[in-house]
């Protein structure tokens, strides 16, 4: 039909009105996609699929149509047809990322390889999808893909940070089986990882089906480690070899000491008195990580030991500055409540804990060395100790105990005995007592039920128990010296002295070393000085170094000078002085800021440094930090940043393991260290960490609101002005103060000071020295030391070169030269700058790095080291200076770090 | 770069950095991440990357570059101290690497350099293309500064 000319010039309306055939089928599709939403709004899949198959009929491309069928189908349980569904639609449409998280999620079950693919189409759309990554991490597993431990756990991180309450009250049975097919693939520590995370993140509303599968992990894997590593009895060729090993030791042949242990440890790893020996040895020859190695062998071989934990507790206390103080203290208890009656143990334990600033803790340890060990040997040393806390002598350790038993127990005994001991160092002692139980029912003849026995009394301070267990133990089998060094420990506790004497009589002969210091104690207490004298020297002889090396060596002097007086002189009483320790703990308590700290006790520097280093890394940096994108998302109407935020700063609702909570611990740690030197640390005086703790708690107050955010504008708004006020004024402040404690000018007034000071001392009088001769930079370096440390640093290697070059230049040996040259240098990889110190001189002595760093070292070259390794420099020797150092023979070298000027930039640089 | 996403290399020895900026920037960057000197090394010689993204600190990273032995030498035979010096600084034991290996791929690194200026010059001379990111660094500035980077544009 054509148009007439009149309808063909009309305007064609832009819309021309559908033909009313159509009309009609347009309105029954809206009514049949009406229907089909309502349907499943009531939870109808039935009427939601007829209607959604109408309108696919009508319409086969409708993707909504199709997803709708998909959807019905699912809902009716009818996989195969919801996927036939979901598969029409095509990968551009928009709703395909909803359709494939749909699919995967049916795939789930029966093609799980399938399913992880469609996760990761869906996270390539929407990389943060929460369901997605746990769908991805769950599909992977259970088609035993073997994963990568490191994506899955992305995965799983992904969920947790971004999921909603709802999902994560649902996922424990997710995770329940994925933590249980990780185990099955044999990825434990990635099973133990995830089950961390879920339980930290409050997964599930049955949180406890979570702990306590972690917690179960963790105690077969523990266990399991043990079974792995049993500990087994010493032959007595081993122990004859032991012997002889510790006979070279102790006379100074470590090379034939090491050859010889060598060959034991080779022979016999399972020893746990080998191994202890072995680090022994390598602490001798100046091997510190080596010899904790071989510690936590002898502790993981026999755990109820207290010895090895001893020597690994006073190691980690003496040779990390500070670091590793609260692992020292966990190791030296576990070894007090293993045997309460050793003194030197508890006062070990008592410096460590000073050092913390954990005064009360302290005080309970000093009063229990006292109580056990009242007589002056101890009482002087513990005095001494307190004085001189600063300034404590090298590391000594406790001397080694005989070997565990542990052969003639079934198999499946051995592992519940492993299981108890793994519940013992946990605390957990009645889940040890349950353990103990089973081992008993399986094993009751096997004699290592007594030990474990009385270390689980011990753990709990029932002495009495632990007695009787000692005893059982040895009626079962006398050949066990430490069982008897344990019991005679007791029974010296509870004054059974004769007894004891005897129990001591046994251990040491059947090789107990600290029998022997025990016994010479016990000689020296009733005037037996000669007995104290012959059993102090067998103690000698056979510990070249040990825990009671100390007092020993106290005794020992004791007795010389007692033994002199009784030679010399036919009257005259002796004289014990017992010095009392009471009372220095009383410090009193003032009002500081840091400043005031750092000028009251410029040692404190470094650690106060440390502290505010991990506030403005781990508070600021890593967390605080995102409060302005959390107010940024919350102005956008996005609440999960904000809860997201709450987690890592607050923790889990009603904990305290946020954030927050560590930031408080570091103010407590600082407000310690003032204690420590008898002033209060005062937050509203301090110019830099008052603010910074008022805004914490400003943030704290928070809490809620980020929890469930209400109203968001208020909440960003608060957010973003303490963002600004933490993220760049405290957090510039903070570097600001940081980078000015502990630093100094390296002058040569600095250096012409000590050099005068040295040469005025007694010693040098006499000697003709040379001028120091300077060699300096233009520009004195700035370097990271305190002034007092690199005096005292510089004097000893001035006072040392100036005797060698004196006495050479006497003898004509030399023509006497005496220089110090600073320089500066950078580390080619990581670009940090030193300030390297030379002291050179012309002696023709020899001076190795052994004799610098190895135990030969001479006392003033120790304290040296230690001094400069507290600033993170080091100590070198150079046998062959450069050619710029001519005529020089050698050169003792520090290297302190450079400190940079403070210049702070905004913003970065290009390299060229 | 290629396309709208630049294809960015997250070295890091946990998971802070992927999941914080897989939050907020995923839809600007594919972020991919190695969890050690090793692997990260392995993945710049198989991939293309428009920008690495470097952490300083790796004390969780089983493996570390650098020589232990020589170290410890340096610090009297003290190897805890040693590896804790590599785990410090391992993020330039890294940088240092992927240059030698042949990599010019430009690095943005996340440590506060602003107290440590000549450190800084010092890493840029030898190692740039180089720049850092601040601490106070937001994930916004942090887009910011990878994409800048990744277009090759100066700091």
């Amino acid at each position: 039909m054509g148009a007439s000319p009149a309808q063909a010039q009309e305007p064609i309306p832009a819309e021309a009105e559908p033909p009313t055939e159509l009309s009609e089928e347009s309105a029954t599709l809206i009514a049949a996609r009406a229907a089909a939403q309502a349907a499943e709004e009531r939870g109808d899949p039935t009427a939601a699929l007829a209607s959604w198959q109408l309108v696919r009929a009508a319409l086969p491309a409708d993707v909504a149509a199709a997803f709708g069928v998909g959807r019905a189908h699912a809902a009716r349980g009818e996989r195969a047809a919801a996927l036939r569904a979901l598969r029409t639609i095509p990968h551009d449409a928009e709703q395909a990322p909803a359709a494939w998280a749909l699919a995967a999620q049916l795939e789930l079950d029966d093609d799980p390889r399938a399913a992880a693919v469609l996760f990761s189409q869906v996270l390539e759309q929407a990389p943060a999808d929460p369901d997605a990554h746990l769908g991805r991490a769950r599909a992977q597993l259970r088609a035993r893909a073997r994963p990568a431990p490191d994506a899955l756990i992305a995965d799983v991180n992904a969920f947790l940070c971004c999921a909603t309450e709802a999902a994560l009250a649902a996922a424990t049975p997710h995770f329940v089986e994925m933590s249980d097919q990780l185990r099955e693939q044999g990825l434990d520590d990635t099973a133990a990882e995830l089950l961390r995370l879920a339980v930290e993140r409050g997964v599930g509303g049955e949180q406890a089906e979570l702990q306590g599968r972690l917690d179960r992990l963790l105690v077969e894997r523990a266990a399991r480690t043990l079974t792995l590593a049993a500990a087994r009895p010493l032959s007595p060729t081993g122990r004859a070899a032991l012997e002889r090993a510790r006979a070279a030791a102790a006379a100074g042949e470590l090379r034939a000491a090491r050859e010889q242990l060598d060959a034991v440890v080779a022979a016999e790893p399972r020893s746990a008195e080998v191994r202890g020996a072995d680090g022994d040895l390598l602490l001798l020859q100046g091997d510190v990580a080596g010899a904790e190695q071989a510690w936590r062998w002898a502790v993981a071989l026999a755990p109820e030991q207290p010895e090895w934990r001893a020597r690994l507790g006073v190691l980690l206390a003496e040779r990390y500055a500070g670091r590793r103080h609260p692992e020292a203290v966990e190791q030296l208890r576990l070894a007090t409540r293993l045997r309460p009656g050793q003194a030197a143990l508890h006062m070990r334990l008592a410096e460590v804990l000073l050092e913390m600033g954990s005064f009360d803790e302290a005080e309970a340890e000093l009063e229990a060395a006292l109580a056990t060990s009242p007589e002056a040997t101890v009482a002087a040393a513990a005095t001494r100790r307190l004085d001189d806390l600063r300034r404590r002598p090298p590391p000594p350790s406790e001397p080694p105990p005989a070997a565990p038993e542990e052969a003639g127990a079934p198999a499946a005994a051995a592992r519940s005995a492993q299981i108890t001991r793994v519940y013992l160092d946990r605390g957990e002692l009645e889940r040890a007592r349950a353990e103990l139980l089973v081992v008993q029912k399986l094993a009751p003849d096997w004699v290592g039920v007594h030990e474990l026995e009385a270390a689980i009394a011990l753990r709990a301070g029932d002495l009495p128990a632990a007695e009787r267990s000692f005893r059982a133990g040895l009626r079962a089998d006398p050949a066990q010296p430490q069982l008897a060094l344990a019991l005679a420990d007791l029974l010296l506790l509870r004054g059974a002295t004769a007894e004891a004497e005897g129990w001591l009589r046994a251990a040491a002969s059947a090789g107990a070393v600290d029998a022997r210091w025990q016994l010479a104690r016990l000689a020296s207490d009733r005037g037996d000085l000669f007995e104290a004298k012959r059993e102090l020297d067998a103690y000698f002889a056979l510990a070249p170094q040990g825990l009671s090396l100390e007092p020993a060596q106290s005794l020992r002097r004791q007795l010389d000078r007692r033994l002199a007086r009784l030679a010399a002189a036919s009257s005259g009483g002796l004289l014990l002085v017992a010095v009392g320790a009471g009372g220095w703990w009383r410090a009193r308590r003032r009002r500081a800021d840091l400043r005031r700290m750092v000028a009251r006790a410029p040692e404190l520097a470094p650690e106060l440094a440390r502290t505010l280093t991990a506030i403005r890394h781990e508070v600021l940096k890593h967390n605080t930090n995102l409060l302005s994108d959390v107010a940024h998302a919350l102005e956008h109407g996005d609440g999960h940043a904000a809860a997201f935020a709450a987690q890592r700063l607050f923790g889990a609702p009603g904990g305290d393991g946020g954030v927050v909570s560590r930031f408080r611990g570091d103010i407590h740690h600082i407000d310690v260290l003032a204690r420590r030197i008898g002033l209060r640390f005062h937050p509203p005086s301090d110019p830099v960490l008052g603010p910074l703790i008022d805004r914490i708690n400003a943030l704290a107050a928070l809490e809620g609101p980020m929890r469930h955010p209400r109203d968001r504008p208020a909440l960003a708004a608060r957010l973003r002005a303490l963002s600004t006020a933490l993220n760049t004024d405290s957090y510039r402040a903070l570097g600001h103060l940081i980078r000015r404690l502990g630093t100094l000018t390296l002058t040569e007034a600095l250096i012409r000071a000590v050099d005068g000071r040295v040469r005025a001392e007694p010693q040098l009088a006499g000697l003709d020295l040379p001028p120091l001769a300077l060699d300096l930079p233009v520009d004195p370096p700035q370097v990271r030391v305190l002034k007092g440390d690199l005096e005292d640093v510089l004097a000893n290697l001035l006072r040392n070169a100036a005797l060698a070059v004196g006495a050479a230049r006497a003898q004509g040996r030399a023509p006497g030269r005496l220089g110090l040259r600073v320089e500066e240098e950078d580390d080619v990889i990581t670009g940090v700058e030193s300030v390297l110190i030379r002291v050179l001189d012309d002696a023709p002595e020899r001076l190795t790095a052994s004799m610098v760093h190895g135990r030969e070292a001479g006392r003033g070259l120790g304290l040296v080291v230690d001094l400069i390794h507290r600033h993170d420099g080091s100590l070198t020797v150079e046998e062959r200076p450069d050619e710029r150092a001519e005529g020089y023979t050698k050169a003792v070298v520090v290297r302190l770090q450079r400190a940079e000027a403070d210049e702070v930039r905004p913003g970065g640089g290009e390299g060229r | 770069m290629t396309g709208t996403r630049a294809r960015v290399l997250v070295i890091e020895d946990g998971h802070e950095y992927t999941t914080t900026l897989g939050r907020f920037l995923a839809p600007a960057l594919d972020l991919q991440r190695a969890g050690d000197g090793p692997s990260a090394l392995e993945r710049l010689a198989q991939e293309r990357w428009d920008v690495i993204f470097l952490d300083m600190r790796f004390d969780r990273a089983s493996v570390l570059l650098g020589d232990l032995d020589e170290l410890s030498a340096r610090f009297a035979g003290d190897v805890g101290r040693a590896r804790r010096t590599l785990e410090d600084n391992q993020g330039a034991y890294i940088l240092a690497a992927l240059r030698e290996a042949g990599c010019t791929v430009p690095v943005v690194m996340s440590y506060d350099f602003d107290g440590e200026p000549r450190r800084f010059q010092n890493l840029a001379r030898r190692y740039g293309p180089l720049r850092y990111l601040t601490d106070t660094a937001g994930p916004a500035e942090i887009r910011a500064a990878l994409l800048d980077a990744a277009r090759g544009e100066p700091a």
